[in-house]
């Protein structure tokens, strides 16, 4: 039962590539910028964790809260630092400012870290489970089990807390945000926190997995993807697109042939984009004028 | 693209150019007391795997030659420059390096995907070349008059070897392969495949990755349908690690074996406990973190010279490569003697049979002869993930 | 008392308002009164924030606004219900009115607040739960009314509450406007509908590109020829 394996491989794949999506679409959401350094804001995260064990010798535990800390810091200054400033220049010139932050911290990851992969200390220690020859590991259940409760601490925050609505209302409409009294400016700095936050926790999940290496951010292509078949808009979306297309891909080159895998995800993924131009999740948005 | 190249050097060689007597002795680089070499590779990237390595390897060895009073009375001045892992880069620095610096000669580059279109561009300028890393067969078959290559193994001979181990020696006899979806993948497992071919065998299963992908769950399921016995995952250690780890998750015991690329001394920790028995090539017969004399001496005059390149792990594989490549070099410049001409440095690389650093695989060179390696070792990681290389070179003829 | 002293502001280099000096008292309902294009939005998006004023001064209850983020004129009791209106389309009726009271923090008096706005609007209360995009103009009027309000303001800007809504219902909508004013809220309204907005206001400005041409109490205006050929004409303006 080949496909029962299939499915409890490609799943967590597919989470990866969802962690990615949502923050991809969180922060195009609130700012219009589709943030192509995002996978290596994940890639920097991930390091921050070798650099605090291998050079300050820390503990994993303080390893990780120094990550998740600095990464935090790091996304407040991409936001204040460098796009409100240019936030009134062309969506393109945007677009490559946070095109040049990827490869900045890729660049300067390979300069400071070395170019070859690095070890990555799992977050829980590996294991096997056998389930009638179906094979789980532990980092994959892990993945998977905090993937779950970001999805729904993000659920819990957006619908139901007054900052998560407040986010969300200046995402649609950031003059109608700040007429009732929304700082959209600490709004767009809260968003570039959460999702840096959210770039440490996946680094975490995603180093021991994929292997950290200084290209590890190209991840990031996989989590566009998802967030296209997600209709880029939509946060379950961009989860559901994650896990969708961790799914193609395994079964198509599975059933197929791992050479056409990409052709067959890939095809998949255009012809969502061209008969669901909104995606599977995406709302008809209609563009005020 | 790639044809243009392969054709023009192929011209190149027709029109006689190759062993060619040359009218004047060209000096071009040198002067009483220095010669210019350049060096071409990526230092940023993803192939800085490899060419930030060959930089700081050639680095150490030319700056101990100069403060030991250099090279038949003359220092080397070295010049860099990175290509940024871009093919465009790579001739346009290479460019620079033979009109505006007029280096003697040139190290590097450092990886295919910028070597082989690099070659028309090389192979034209007649500036000699030297390559101390990777792998593509491109760059000797055909040969180029002025390009050489020592220390790396080529991927067709290294696919060769694989498959000899395999077979000759633990007599597999129902193969898989697993190869990156590239150029490099694709010679590699392509001279495994026609090696098994001569063998009288075929692989039970052939299956392609990405490079970049991060889950290869169903090219491990395809390949644990074929039940093999053992398995040859060729591509880089990213990919090959989490194939190794996913091979192994899915239970499946057959012997794995990765190319060169997966030599480096991190990889055992990359793959993790889980990885303990796989193997893999190596042209090294002692590893970076071996306590081999000659490789001690080395590692801790390149620890001592780059201390941040130390905290990284490093020597790895590429700074010993590069080292012993620039062994090599500055080996065939004395060789060629006082009256250095591009010419005689040629002819001193050609005669070079079975040169050694005492760190790389000896270099045999002839005038037909482009490629200074033929052989390579296979190593083993072990339970406390300390690699082990299993004694006897492997002929990949 | 808001009061505006030859405020001038405008787009880029492009000016619009000049030296435009008025007052709202407190618990009044002003009226400000033009063509389309005079700078009646200009204005009120000036007074909350949205536009930067390029001189004069802008003084709410003693305190200069001039220069204060939008957000921060809500929490000193200024409220905007814009020209666009500016809701949250994606979102419900209600998610739209509980945002209304994003500056304030005492939850019970909150949902009072919010049966009072659905008490002055019951369409809004049968809609409570339904997508904002789903109402009707009208609607989305009393929406955005109701959204400002729950902020508790001491000062409603309104800018043309009429603007492509059906008779009937503008009525409506002035009725609750004066309601309003009742409560001890000011009100500065801008209209393009003169006659409705000189019935619940007491005192009126004219503005013609972007000057203030013609001001006095509601009664003095009615009788102005000037107005009453510009403004009260046919009323199809
Ligand atoms: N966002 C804007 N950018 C540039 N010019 C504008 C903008 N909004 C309005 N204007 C101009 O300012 C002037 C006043 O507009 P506005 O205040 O909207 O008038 P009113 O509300 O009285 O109809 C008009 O000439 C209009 O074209
Ligand atoms: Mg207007």
């Amino acid at each position: 039962m080949d496909i029962l394996q299939l499915i409890a491989n490609g799943i967590p794949a597919g989470v990866m590539y969802s962690l990615v999506a949502l923050c991809i679409v969180l922060i195009h959401n609130g700012t219009n910028v589709v943030h192509f350094g995002y996978g290596d804001q994940i890639t920097f995260a991930a390091y921050l964790v070798v650099i605090a064990q291998t050079l300050f010798g820390a503990p994993l535990w303080l390893a990780i809260a120094s990550s998740v800390v600095i990464s935090a810091l790091f996304g407040l200054f991409i936001y204040l630092a460098i796009l409100a400033p240019i936030r009134k220049t062309p969506l393109l010139v945007q677009v490559i400012a946070t095109l040049a932050i990827g490869t900045a911290l890729r660049e300067g990851m390979r300069a400071f870290m070395g170019p070859d992969p690095w070890p990555f200390p799992a977050l829980v220690a590996p294991r096997i489970f056998n389930l009638s020859g179906v094979f789980i590991t532990s980092a994959n259940v892990a993945a998977v089990a905090i993937a779950v409760i970001i999805t729904v601490a993000l659920f819990v925050f957006f619908k139901v807390s007054k900052y998560g609505q407040a986010i969300i209302a200046a995402c649609e409409n950031a003059k109608g945000a700040s007429i009732v009294g929304i700082s959209v400016t600490k709004v767009f700095a809260s968003i570039w926190i959460v999702a840096s936050v959210l770039a440490a926790v996946s680094a975490i999940l995603m180093a021991p997995v994929v292997t950290l290496s200084p290209d590890m951010g190209l991840i990031a292509i996989k989590g566009f993807c998802a967030a296209v078949l997600g209709g880029f808009t939509s946060l379950p979306g961009a989860i559901v697109g994650g896990i969708l297309l961790g799914l193609i891909e395994t079964t198509a080159g599975y059933y197929i042939s791992t050479a056409a895998k990409d052709v067959v995800a890939y095809g998949v993924l255009i012809a969502v984009v061209i008969f669901m131009p909104q995606g599977l999740f995406g709302k008809a948005q209609l563009k005020k004028v | 693209m790639r044809t243009s190249t392969v054709a023009k050097a192929a011209a190149f060689v027709a029109f006689g150019l190759w062993g060619a007597n040359p009218v004047f002795a060209d000096s071009t680089g040198v002067t009483d007391s220095t010669i210019k070499i350049g060096f071409v590779g990526s230092m940023t990237g993803p192939a800085a795997i490899w060419g930030s390595g060959n930089m700081a390897g050639a680095t150490l060895a030319f700056e101990e030659l100069n403060a030991a009073g250099g090279v038949n009375g003359r220092k080397i001045e070295f010049i860099t420059v990175d290509d940024e892992t871009s093919a465009p880069k790579g001739i346009a620095g290479f460019n620079r390096l033979v009109q505006s610096d007029k280096v003697f000669a040139v190290f590097g580059p450092s990886s295919s995907a910028v070597g082989v279109p690099m070659k028309a561009t090389m192979a034209s300028s007649g500036v000699p070349v030297l390559i101390p890393s990777f792998s593509s067969p491109l760059m000797t078959e055909p040969p180029a008059p002025n390009i050489f290559r020592v220390g790396a193994i080529n991927d067709r001979m290294q696919g060769r070897g694989i498959a000899n181990y395999l077979v000759n020696t633990d007599k597999r006899t129902k193969i898989a392969i697993l190869r990156q979806s590239d150029e490099y993948g694709a010679t590699g497992a392509g001279a495994v495949g026609d090696r098994l071919k001569e063998l009288k065998m075929a692989p039970v299963a052939n299956e392609v990755f990405n490079a970049a992908d991060t889950d290869f769950t169903s090219q491990v399921l395809r390949v644990r349908s074929a039940n093999p016995d053992a398995i040859v995952v060729y591509g880089y250690p990213a990919p090959s690690a989490i194939i190794t780890r996913q091979l192994r998750e899915v239970g499946i015991k057959a012997e794995i074996i990765g190319s060169s690329a997966t030599s480096n001394q991190n990889y055992p920790e990359l793959v993790g406990k889980i990885g303990a028995g796989t193997k893999f090539v190596t042209t090294l017969e002692h590893q970076p973190e071996s306590d081999f004399p000659a490789i001690k001496k080395f590692r801790e005059a390149f620890q001592k010279r780059f201390p941040d390149l130390a905290r990284q792990g490093r020597p790895a594989l590429g700074d010993t490569l590069g080292y012993a490549g620039a062994l090599t070099m500055i080996e065939a410049i004395r060789q060629a003697g006082k009256d250095l001409t591009r010419e005689g440095y040629v002819k001193a690389l050609e005669s070079m049979d079975g040169y050694e650093t005492g760190i790389s695989m000896p270099t045999h060179l002839s005038a037909t002869n482009r490629e200074g390696n033929t052989k390579m070792y296979i190593a083993v990681i072990k339970d406390d993930l300390t690699r082990e290389v299993l004694p006897g070179a492997i002929e990949t003829k | 008392m808001l009061e505006l002293k030859n405020l001038n502001a405008g787009y880029g280099a492009v000016q619009v308002l000049n030296n435009v000096s008025l007052t709202v008292p407190d618990r009044s309902v002003v009226t400000l009164l033009g063509a389309n294009g005079a700078g009646k939005s200009t204005t009120l998006n000036t007074i909350a924030g949205l536009i930067k004023a390029w001189s004069g001064s802008i003084d709410y209850r003693g305190k200069a606004c001039a220069g204060v983020a939008p957000h921060s004129l809500v929490r000193r009791g200024i409220a905007l219900v814009a020209e666009q209106r500016e809701l949250f389309l994606n979102m419900t009726v209600i998610e739209n009115l509980m945002l209304g009271a994003f500056t304030r923090d005492d939850k019970a008096e909150v949902l009072q607040s919010l049966e009072q706005v659905f008490d002055m609007f019951p369409r809004l209360a049968e809609r409570r739960s339904q997508n904002t995009r789903t109402l009707s103009g009208g609607e989305q009027q009393m929406l955005a009314i109701g959204r400002g309000l729950m902020s508790r303001p001491s000062l409603l800007l309104l800018d043309e509450p009429s603007l492509g809504i059906a008779p009937i219902l503008v009525q409506e909508i002035f009725a609750q406007v004066r309601k309003i004013n009742q409560q001890g809220v000011a009100v500065l309204v801008v209209e393009q509908n003169a006659s409705v907005a000189m019935d619940v206001a007491t005192y009126g400005y004219v503005m013609e590109n972007g000057s203030i041409s013609i001001e006095g109490p509601v009664e003095t205006l009615k009788a102005d020829p000037r107005i009453q050929e510009a403004y009260l004409g046919d009323g199809s303006h």
